[in-house]
């Protein structure tokens, strides 16, 4: 099936992209210092994992919806006046950042159901999300790293992905016209 | 006739003592002297936090002795010294918290023990243990529950054995442990397993 190139993106697009980038952004320092935290704040320490978790977790839904509706409603066509090089640039760091959304996440979610310390996930801090895998301090240092290389390398895309936006705006594009009233 | 009857009195006495001396000897070599052996033993205590999960630790370090007279259990008698330094937890942060001054205070009080006061035996395999607990220099009654599981002769190392189900509930705050109410329940849970050899003989291991 062939999906015609739309006009611009549609509410619900620009809805899912501002919401996602809000999210990553909170989730991100947020990971840095919860886990900074002394274990004397006990209770704040608890509340801010749990938090992250429920950003994670809607950030995971929120790409996967947002995947869907890109392949069922397609999105704008590329700026004619866009040099090749650019457009094959802008492609790979669009797919990097929907494959970061919701690999980072899901390593997230690994990393916590491999903790030793067997601290529960809950979504918006009452819905329980079942650990589908068990306690495994080997894998859990492992999947640590990778979950914090992965959330660097999500915001450092992010924001090179926003400054370029930035850049084509100042230029004369109207991009960022473009993802806030479509 | 009369050095006769006067010899007499004296074997008659001498028996009576002997008797005597039985009466009071013969419970006390009925109670055996057990040493507890904590490589086989385990001391591992669990809170619940915020009524959500259940987070558990453990004692890897402790000595004690356990004199149990099967036919009077009321003259039995258990000494525990536990290593609190040595306390386990999943994360190493955890195990650091619990040694702080809010909770054990190792830096002052490195050791925790508990003595029996008396023991009271419901059924052969059934104990209550009463006793006082020493935490943090502060000392509580403490009742345990102990279920005799196995008592034989270990054959490869000529042993008596005995292993024991400890449980018990304590309330931390009674011990001055009030930090982190709103997370961490005020209640403790303890199941130590232990498992006792019979002590002045050669250990096999």
């Amino acid at each position: 099936m062939v999906i015609e190139p739309q006009a611009s993106w549609s509410r619900l697009q620009r809805r899912l992209h501002w919401t996602m980038a809000a999210l990553v952004l909170l989730a991100a320092p947020m990971g840095v210092i919860m886990v900074g935290l002394p274990f004397r704040d006990l209770l704040l320490k608890f509340v801010l994992y749990q938090l992250h978790k429920t950003l994670g977790i809607a950030v995971f839904l929120l790409v996967l919806v947002q995947l869907s509706v890109h392949s069922w409603r397609g999105r704008p066509a590329w700026d004619s006046s866009l040099p090749a090089w650019q457009v094959r640039a802008a492609s790979a760091v669009h797919v990097t950042l929907f494959a970061l959304l919701a690999v980072t996440p899901f390593v997230g979610y690994l990393t916590a159901a491999t903790a030793p310390a067997k601290i529960p996930t809950l979504f918006l801090g009452v819905i329980p999300v079942p650990h589908l895998v068990g306690t495994d301090p080997v894998w859990f240092g492992v999947l640590r790293q990778v979950h914090l290389a992965l959330a660097g390398l999500l915001v450092l895309l992010a924001c090179g992905h926003a400054f370029i936006a930035v850049q084509h705006h100042r230029h004369g594009k109207a991009t960022l016209i473009r993802m806030l009233r479509g | 006739m009369r050095a006769q009857r006067q010899q007499r009195r004296w074997w008659l006495a001498g028996y009576l003592g002997l008797a005597v001396w039985l009466a009071a000897a013969l419970p006390a070599m009925a109670a055996s002297l057990y040493r507890i052996d904590q490589r086989y033993g385990r001391i591992v205590f669990s809170v619940s936090s915020l009524g959500l999960f259940t987070t558990e630790g453990r004692f890897p370090s402790f000595v004690g002795e356990f004199l149990l007279d099967v036919d009077q259990p009321e003259r039995s008698h258990i000494d525990v010294n536990i290593d609190a330094d040595a306390v386990e937890m999943p994360l190493q942060e955890q195990a650091d918290l619990l040694r702080s001054d809010a909770y054990f205070d190792t830096a002052h009080h490195p050791t925790e023990h508990f003595v029996s006061t008396s023991i009271e035996a419901l059924s052969p395999e059934h104990y209550v243990i009463h006793g006082m607990l020493t935490i943090r220099g502060i000392a509580q009654p403490q009742d345990l529950d102990a279920i005799l599981q196995d008592q034989h002769l270990d054959k490869d190392r000529r042993l008596e054995v005995a292993d024991f189900v400890v449980t018990g509930r304590i309330k931390r705050s009674a011990f001055g442990m009030v930090a982190d109410r709103i997370m961490i329940s005020d209640t403790v849970t303890l199941d130590i397993r232990i498992h006792l050899t019979m002590s002045g003989q050669p250990d096999g291991h």
